[in-house]
């Protein structure tokens, strides 16, 4: 073969990417795109593949970025990534215009005005930026307060949380506050129950039953597309083998329009529902007796109640229908076919990732998953395991750490706490000074102006520290109340390394390298952003590495020494890997640190597919050694459940729509147009009221209807449908953004407004389901007020 | 001869969307504001279609269906286009030639699947936006009408790619972007004339309908309705 000039550069520009799959790398693009009277300049240069991880999300989903010349021009799965399999989502998919947003942060930005609106902010630069911060930061250590330093960031595992979650605990200060809303009370039960923290794993791929007890699990899930992948084959893998599907929940969802069957029950019963279940299938000893008698404390053992008298007395099959509203029939047919099922698979309320469910509903989920005996089997609930990065070896303190950590966090929470975060606690220390001042508050990663039921009160209480921070891409609510943005580059102009997302049961280390020559913007990394605060103030000891590609490096030669796992390869790789591990042999073609390095990046990155059933002591970690049914925690709720609040004339339900799940998405006009494609809903905020329901109160379809809580109003769309139940009002949350762009930023409505001090009974976990609304036809005045509050 | 088309698997189908947002930015599809979409004027090649069921007072249920141009073997589009502007290629691509395209809107009429879309106003990317832009798609003026073109720019390159490799092409060269991205797997692409092909196996399904098939448009994108075998859609 004559090499020519195209293919001489195609071979060059393969070899300098390093990552270039596919053909002929480096063919050259060169032609002009142009409409009409309107000519565009196209990328020119080599095609080349670039391999780096998704943040739309938690779902640390592999990506693999087609690039031209300098610019991007799309985002694929990358195929050999166990997470993403070559796929991607909507917001996946979208990410690109994230990069190429015209709005996004290109310089720090430093208030020169009143709090809460963009305008008060001018431009400025990282040496200003950095000598602000660094001399607080300094002062706060040298007066030996560094309690007052606070952190709130997003609950994900990116080594930029992690360089800042590490400076937060070597400067001394117990408030690293994660902001996770949704994916607590799901993790909560199997703390409770197994002693575990962590978020579950559904082996979805092979079960034959899925019960899901509102579990938005096809739209917004912890890893949607892990999830997706994982569903299609439960639906159509095995010839003859169709995993059957049922939903419960007020509301016929995107995901519930999938189930084979949708099964309405009254808002906020899915807990009763379960119990119903689980009453009926105790009651006609459907229940997996081995397991329960092997393998569980407290089904009918207890010394003061058990699980099984607890039912009886607080959860009769009547009870629940008429708590439910489903008929006895049902219940007992749906117990049935769950316990009758080879693996029967029961998911709680999971609503995505800001509205997670109460612990009371996600625990009857759980405890049904234990009757059945389903509990780290194939196609049953699995307990991940840790990456072998996931933790650093401890922080050695100074004396001044030393002491701002035997000060209590700001929020109250200390390891004796259910919740790991309390943010209505926390505004309130915030606001009113005690137990002591905070000085300076970075927030990345989370938006808890928009996302909090605490908000009005979170927003006046930032009014009162000093310096706060934000790490933004693209601005978001919460960065409209601080004094400095920073801005965060995209994940595409940065190298980073993700362990593990939530909910995936095999431990992970994906390298993301960065599709872009050179940055857009004048962006640096948060995890470089603390790497330099570091250095200022003198916590290298602590953080040693000079910057964030140093780390990622240094991080792979701590994984070569684990001695375990394979680069991520083919479905024929990984059944490989899975029997050589299982008769004890580790080949993982790699000899040294320096070619694991080089086929992570030619690959996305390593991981270990070998998941241990039955390892009893890894996954039942209370004193036991078994699962607790908890029959103490179950009669403390079953004693409060009744008591709900019956004020305001409607149940509120809210969800998340996947394309604007998280309060993210809505700045892009992509995803503004696919809310919702049962009802062709495009970049406004509705509400779905049931036709009967609608009748009662006068509302007509389409019409502007105002819904009030006890201290707030939203004007919103009225949809009248049958999609939801009587006596219910189902609003999407993502919209009525205060920032964002100018595709986000005042479009919709936010219902998170109408929530107020709302706590689940007995966890304290924040509590999204149990509001009640007052609708009614939206007046002359609330179009006004809400057309305001639009432009 | 080669026969493109494609199955999409309704029982895999979540209805997340992926698909919608993949064609979008692969195609260079213009950005529609809320103004836009107000008046019914965003552009997608590919769209979840809703059908609704039940009766007031009965259970409801919710259908979303995937609607593309289904590429049809004797599609009615190009019977109507006064300027030959709209043509079925030699392996069965239904094309659109945007120079040739006067506007007419003929064939947004004639299509029974309404899957044609006209570029109402002169497409717009705030800066730098542009820099996302594929080269491989050209960007369309006002005032022609655009449709889904089973990504036959990426034929040209998985040829190209063949004739590279000085091999015939082979099933997976050649797939469009929304079948690429599919997270639930549910869509498959590839020469329905190839009885070694999937989409022909699939095609031969007891699942297998085809959307006005009593029109005799005799589209390329088949579905298999959801169920273990001839279930309801």
């Amino acid at each position: 073969m004559t090499i020519g000039r195209r293919e001489f550069i195609g071979l060059m520009a393969g070899a300098a990417a390093g990552t270039a799959v596919g053909f002929p790398a480096g063919r050259i693009f060169d032609s002009t795109l142009h409409s009409g009277d309107q000519f565009l300049y196209p990328p020119r240069g080599p095609e080349q593949f670039v391999l780096s991880v998704c943040r739309e999300c938690s779902g640390g989903c592999g990506v693999r970025a087609r690039r031209i010349g300098e610019r991007v021009v799309k985002l694929d799965g990358n195929p050999l990534h166990p997470i993403s399999g070559g796929r991607l989502c909507a917001k996946g998919q979208a990410a690109l215009q994230v990069l190429y947003h015209p709005d996004r942060v290109r310089v720090p930005l430093r208030r020169a005005g009143a709090r809460g609106s963009l305008a008060s902010f001018r431009p400025s630069s990282w040496d200003a930026a950095l000598n602000d911060i660094a001399a607080r930061l300094q002062s706060l250590r040298d007066e030996q307060h560094p309690e007052s330093l606070v952190l709130i960031r997003g609950d994900d595992r990116t080594l930029g949380t992690r360089i800042a979650r590490r400076f937060v605990d070597a400067f001394g200060s117990p408030n690293d506050i994660a902001f996770n809303g949704g994916g607590e009370a799901e993790a909560l039960a199997l703390l409770v129950t197994q002693g575990v923290r962590a978020t579950p794993a559904y082996d979805l791929r092979a079960a034959d039953y899925v019960l899901s007890l509102g579990s938005e699990m096809l739209e917004t899930p912890a890893a949607p597309v892990y999830t997706a992948r994982a569903y299609g084959d439960f639906r159509q893998t095995y010839p003859g083998h169709r995993g059957k599907f049922v939903h419960v929940d007020p509301r016929l969802s995107i995901t519930a329009a999938s189930a084979d069957e949708w099964i309405p029950i009254r808002p906020g019963s899915h807990a009763a529902f379960a119990f119903g279940l689980a009453t009926a299938i105790v009651g006609e000893g459907l229940y997996d007796r081995a397991f329960v008698a092997e393998r569980t404390i407290g089904f009918e053992d207890g010394a003061d109640g058990d699980l099984r008298s607890l039912i009886e007395q607080y959860f009769p099959l009547e009870k629940a229908a008429e708590q439910t509203g489903v008929s006895v029939n049902v219940i007992l047919r749906v117990a049935r076919e769950l316990a009758g099922a080879h693996n029967g698979l029961v998911l709680g309320p999971h609503k995505g990732p800001l509205i997670g469910g109460r612990l009371f509903d996600h625990l009857a989920a759980h405890i049904l998953n234990a009757l059945v005996g389903n509990i780290d089997q194939r196609g049953g609930v699995l307990i991940p395991e840790e990456s072998p990065l996931d933790s650093w070896p401890a922080v050695e303190r100074d004396s001044v750490a030393a002491s701002g950590h035997r000060r209590p966090r700001l929020d109250g929470v200390d390891a004796s706490s259910t919740i790991g975060n309390d943010l209505e606690q926390l505004a309130q220390a915030l606001a009113s000074g005690q137990p002591y001042r905070a000085e300076v508050l970075f927030v990345a990663g989370c938006d808890p102006i928009y996302a909090s039921p605490a908000r009005q009160r979170f927003a006046s209480a930032l009014e009162r520290v000093p310096l706060v921070v934000s790490f933004a891409t693209i601005p978001n609510d919460t960065s409209l109340y601080a004094d400095w943005i920073l801005p965060e580059p995209h994940y595409l102009e940065q190298w980073d390394l993700h362990t593990s997302p939530p909910s995936v049961a095999f431990p992970m280390v994906s390298v993301a390298s960065p599709a872009v020559p050179k940055p857009l913007h004048d962006t640096r990394a948060m995890g470089d952003v603390f790497l330099t605060l570091a250095r200022r103030i003198e916590l290298q000891r602590a953080l040693p590495w000079s910057d964030v590609p140093t780390l990622v490096r240094a991080e792979i030669d701590r994984l070569y020494q684990v001695r375990r796992g394979a680069i991520m390869g083919t479905d024929f790789d990984q059944a490989w890997v899975q029997m050589m591990e299982r008769a004890g042999w580790w080949s993982p073609g790699y000899a040294n640190a320096d070619e694991l390095w080089q086929r992570s990046l030619e690959a996305g990155g390593w991981w270990d597919p070998f998941y241990d059933h039955g390892d009893w002591s890894r996954v039942f970690r209370r004193k036991s050694g078994r699962f607790d049914f908890r029959p103490d925690v179950v009669r403390q709720f079953a004693a409060v459940s009744s008591s709900l609040d019956s004020s305001g004339s409607l149940a509120l339900v809210l969800f998340e729509p996947l394309s604007v799940a998280g309060g993210t998405g809505a700045e892009l006009p992509f995803l503004q147009a696919i809310l919702d494609p049962g009802f062709d809903a495009q970049w406004e905020t509705w509400g779905e009221i049931h036709p009967d329901t609608a009748a009662v109160l006068g509302i007509r379809d389409g019409s502007p209807i105002r819904v009030a809580s006890g201290h707030e109003a939203i004007v919103v769309r009225a949809r009248v449908t049958e999609r939801i139940v009587q006596g219910a009002i189902a609003i999407p949350v993502g919209l009525g953004r205060l920032a964002g762009g100018r595709w986000a930023a005042g479009v919709g409505a936010n219902p998170l407004r109408l929530l107020d001090r709302v706590r689940e009974p007995v966890s304290l976990l924040p509590d999204f389901g149990s509001a009640r609304v007052l609708v009614s036809e939206a007046n002359a005045t609330d179009r006004r007020a809400a057309g305001r509050i639009e432009r | 001869m080669t026969r493109w088309g494609m199955v999409i698997d309704l029982d895999r189908c979540t209805a997340c969307q992926a698909c919608v947002v993949a064609c979008q930015v692969e195609n260079n599809i213009p950005l529609a504001d809320r103004v836009d979409c107000e008046h019914g004027r965003g552009i997608s090649w590919i769209r979840l279609a809703p059908f609704r069921e039940g009766e007031h007072g009965t259970r409801p249920s919710l259908r979303l269906i995937p609607i593309l141009c289904m590429h049809c073997e004797r599609p009615p589009c190009v019977k109507v286009c006064p300027a030959t502007a709209t043509i079925i290629g030699e392996e069965g691509l239904v094309g659109q030639i945007y120079p040739r395209c006067i506007g007419c809107r003929y064939c947004t009429t004639a299509c029974p699947y309404t899957v044609r879309r006209f570029n109402w106003k002169r497409p717009e990317w705030p800066e730098p936006m542009e820099q996302g832009l594929s080269p491989d798609v050209s960007v369309r003026p006002r005032g022609v009408v655009e449709k889904c073109s089973f990504c036959h720019h990426r034929l040209q390159r998985a040829k190209d790619k063949a004739r590279f490799e000085d091999r015939p092409l082979q099933e997976g060269d050649y797939v469009p972007a929304c079948v690429e991205t599919c997270p639930a797997e549910a869509m498959f692409f590839g020469d329905l004339d190839d009885p070694r092909s999937t989409v022909a196996r699939l095609a031969e399904s007891p699942r297998a309908i085809r959307l006005l098939e009593e029109l005799g448009t005799k589209p390329k994108v088949i579905y298999l309705s959801k169920g273990e075998s001839g279930g309801d859609v």
